[in-house]
């Protein structure tokens, strides 16, 4: 009897440490955060009135709000095509035997070894219109910082240059496990490279892929870092994107309704185009 | 989430200091940390400026100084801000050098020590300090704050350019920059701006200056630009003086020579593609040292908005606080700040930096004179701010961030989209005055 009872309570009491820390750093943050997206809180943090929807109405109604939402939206479409474009290149090319390969391994694995933070302020040199080496080097002026459409394509470029070195081993790892036998196959059927990777490397990575896909846009969805430190939100808002609005609204302006009801915001969003996603990875992918 | 962040804060903060604490009680200086956001040339001078008080008057009076380097201003204000909340005293610095956006989260802490607390049993030091430096940091009769890095906005031009274009003096009103940009500019064969009369796109810190001028004094908002209570509405939409600006910008925007940058506006004019820009006075010797001898740097006056703006310049940059930190320090606090705002000390920041310095004594100095006749520029700042309404004043709003967006957006969409100034002053209006309502929102219960 004891001890059936002790191997009853086993498993909780293993799984009590994680979902502490879980319920410590995510549940009840995401509880007050909510309770708090439907108050008036003070500069203080305390609630002072329920409210109802009316930050949600502010929010939905301030132009600021109508920017960042534009933005975050505008910085996933281009960010996640081009960043899993680049990294499974990446990936392919180093793909093959040979000390090269190697080398293009480490090279394309190595930005994960550097500070994002520090990352981020070496690119603000690099970019940097009048001493930057970027400009210098294509030899065409171009405002990365003033120009809102430049100042986009930076943030892109800072994003797949932080992803780079993680999606890159996903990738690599996933084609590697290719069987071999099957390449072999497929090339002495008569296939060609494009062939091997449409029909045969493609469906058997597709579950790394949709892996990839799905973490990406939960990060450009949530993009802070590379605003904060390379653009502040600028030129004209056109970089401020929505976990960077929540960010100057509750931290820089104390305003923490309004920055908890962005917080939902965000969470809905990306929970739904996740959630859409799953559904479709279900439908359509097949795991060995 | 927040309760956390703070509690977790504490105690990895805590921590360290049980280790501390055995080496403090061997000492018998009181020690005092002072958080800035002093880089490069700034950051050098305060490192002299503690080590010069640490070296005398403070190893007399057995008092030792900490600075600690926390980013920008902006940055300072924000590492401050839940240590405030927490209504912890032990992890506050005694004393943190910030700007005119931190006004409004500070002016109420109670962990505040006022200057005029700190002055009561010595009341002389204050009758030393530049008058303006002293208004624009005082709310409803308290002084909040020690003016230190104190600065107000210039016009930079080249000489060089100004020369070549047959431009013989610097603008003095809005209408002459127009003039001047329409000359300055360069075009190549296919018409397209090689280089430009002046760059700026206008925010909060211009506009405190070009709307606040008009008609000899006028506020942006009511309670005076938020220095004799939290503001409500703007007042600019209503007054006309919005539009009368707006009028003139789209005017110097319509020569094809206003270039709409925002950032690295030094960089612009150091590398020769605009003739003219507003900065602050404590980037003279920033702007000096990257054009070096590349063309001659001339400053100037802000030009006013029309000859009726005669209002002049507010004191801007930054000031120090103080804070109570349960230690006692008061005494160690004001001696350091006398000594910071000393008239040989300013003389120091001031050829340092290009702060102007805000001990009246630093002006008579010899040393400072003989700095002026070697550096002429440097006596503009100073000049315009003594020639200004010592009722112009910076502006204090919530949401400074958003309302610095708001004016500079505002401002863009109207050039571009072809809004009428009427329309555009209307929308920065609408929108400014929903952050102004945000801040009461927080308070009402």
């Amino acid at each position: 009897m004891n001890s059936n009872r002790s191997i009853r309570f086993k498993p909780y009491i293993m799984i009590l440490p994680a979902l502490l820390l879980v319920a410590l750093f995510s549940y009840i943050p995401f509880v007050l955060t909510f309770l708090n997206s439907v108050h008036s809180v003070s500069l203080g943090g305390e609630r002072l009135a329920f409210v109802g929807f009316s930050n949600y109405r502010r929010l939905f109604s301030n132009p600021s709000f109508h920017a960042s939402l534009s933005n975050t939206l505008r910085f996933t479409l281009f960010f996640v095509p081009t960043n899993i474009i680049v990294t499974l290149s990446a990936a392919l090319l180093s793909n093959r035997k040979g000390w090269l390969a190697n080398l293009n391994r480490i090279f394309f694995f190595l930005p994960m070894a550097v500070g994002m933070s520090s990352m981020l302020m070496i690119l603000k040199m690099m970019f940097n219109p009048t001493i930057g080496i970027i400009n210098r080097l294509i030899g065409i002026n171009i405002q990365w910082f003033n120009d809102p459409d430049a100042a986009m394509a930076l943030l892109v470029v800072a994003g797949v240059f932080l992803g780079i070195g993680f999606d890159f081993l996903l990738f690599s790892a996933a084609l590697r496990n290719v069987p071999n036998d099957l390449k072999e196959v497929a090339l002495i059927n008569g296939a060609n490279g494009f062939q091997i990777f449409r029909h045969l490397e493609l469906p058997l990575i597709a579950p790394t892929l949709v892996f990839i896909v799905v973490t990406n846009i939960k990060n450009a969805m949530l993009i802070s870092a590379p605003v904060l430190i390379l653009t502040e939100g600028g030129p004209f808002r056109s970089t401020q994107t929505l976990v960077y609005q929540m960010y100057l609204e509750g931290f820089k302006s104390g305003n923490y309704a309004l920055g908890s009801a962005i917080a939902i915001v965000v969470f809905l969003l990306t929970f739904t185009a996740l959630l859409i996603l799953l559904h479709l990875e279900r439908r359509r992918i097949y795991y060995q | 989430m927040k309760r956390f962040i703070i509690l977790a804060t504490i105690a990895l903060l805590t921590i360290p200091m049980l280790f501390a604490q055995a080496r403090k009680e061997s000492e018998p200086y009181t020690t005092i940390t002072w958080w800035h956001p002093n880089s490069g040339l700034a950051g050098t001078a305060s490192e002299e400026l503690i080590e010069t008080f640490n070296r005398t008057v403070g190893k007399e009076l057995k008092i030792r100084v900490e600075g600690v380097y926390q980013g920008k201003a902006n940055d300072v204000l924000t590492k401050l801000k839940p240590i405030l909340q927490s209504k912890d005293q032990r992890d506050l610095p005694d004393l943190a050098q910030l700007d005119g956006s931190a006004v409004l989260d500070i002016r109420d802490a109670a962990q505040l020590i006022t200057i005029d607390e700190l002055a009561k049993d010595d009341p002389g030091h204050l009758s030393r300090i530049v008058e303006a430096t002293l208004n624009s940091i005082t709310y409803r009769d308290r002084i909040l704050a020690m003016p230190f890095n104190a600065s107000t906005i210039l016009l930079y031009y080249n000489k060089d350019a100004f020369a070549k274009a047959g431009i013989d003096r610097p603008p003095r009103t809005l209408d002459d920059v127009k003039t001047a940009a329409a000359k300055l500019r360069q075009t190549d064969d296919k018409g397209r701006t090689t280089f430009w009369g002046i760059a700026n796109v206008p925010t909060t810190y211009e506009l405190m200056v070009w709307l606040g001028h008009q008609n000899g004094l006028t506020y942006l908002t009511d309670y005076e630009n938020g220095h004799t209570g939290a503001p409500t509405k703007v007042l600019f939409d209503e007054n006309g003086t919005m539009v009368n600006f707006l009028t003139r910008w789209q005017a110097i925007y319509d020569t094809g020579s206003l270039a709409n940058l925002t950032s690295d506006l030094n960089g612009a004019f150091a590398s020769g593609q605009v003739a003219m820009i507003l900065a602050s006075t404590s980037n003279l010797s920033t702007i000096a040292s990257m054009v070096g001898d590349r063309f001659e740097v001339g400053v100037a006056n802000m030009p006013m908005v029309d000859e009726n703006a005669t209002g002049g310049v507010n004191v801007g940059g930054g000031a120090i606080w103080a804070f109570d930190t349960g230690k006692n320090n008061q005494r160690a606090i004001w001696e350091f700040l006398k000594f910071a705002t000393g008239a040989e000390e300013q003389l120091k920041w001031h050829i340092a930096t290009g702060y102007f310095p805000v001990n009246v004594d630093t002006y008579e100095l010899p040393e400072f004179k003989a700095h002026l006749q070697e550096n002429p520029l440097f006596g503009v700042a100073s000049r315009q701010l003594m020639d200004s309404n010592p009722k112009l004043q910076g502006l204090w709003v919530p949401s400074a961030y958003q309302i610095y967006y708001a004016f500079q957006s505002g401002i863009l969409k109207m050039l571009e989209e072809k809004q009428t100034p009427q329309e555009a002053s209307r929308a920065i209006a609408d929108e400014i005055n929903g952050y102004l309502q945000e801040y009461h929102l927080m308070k009402a219960r």
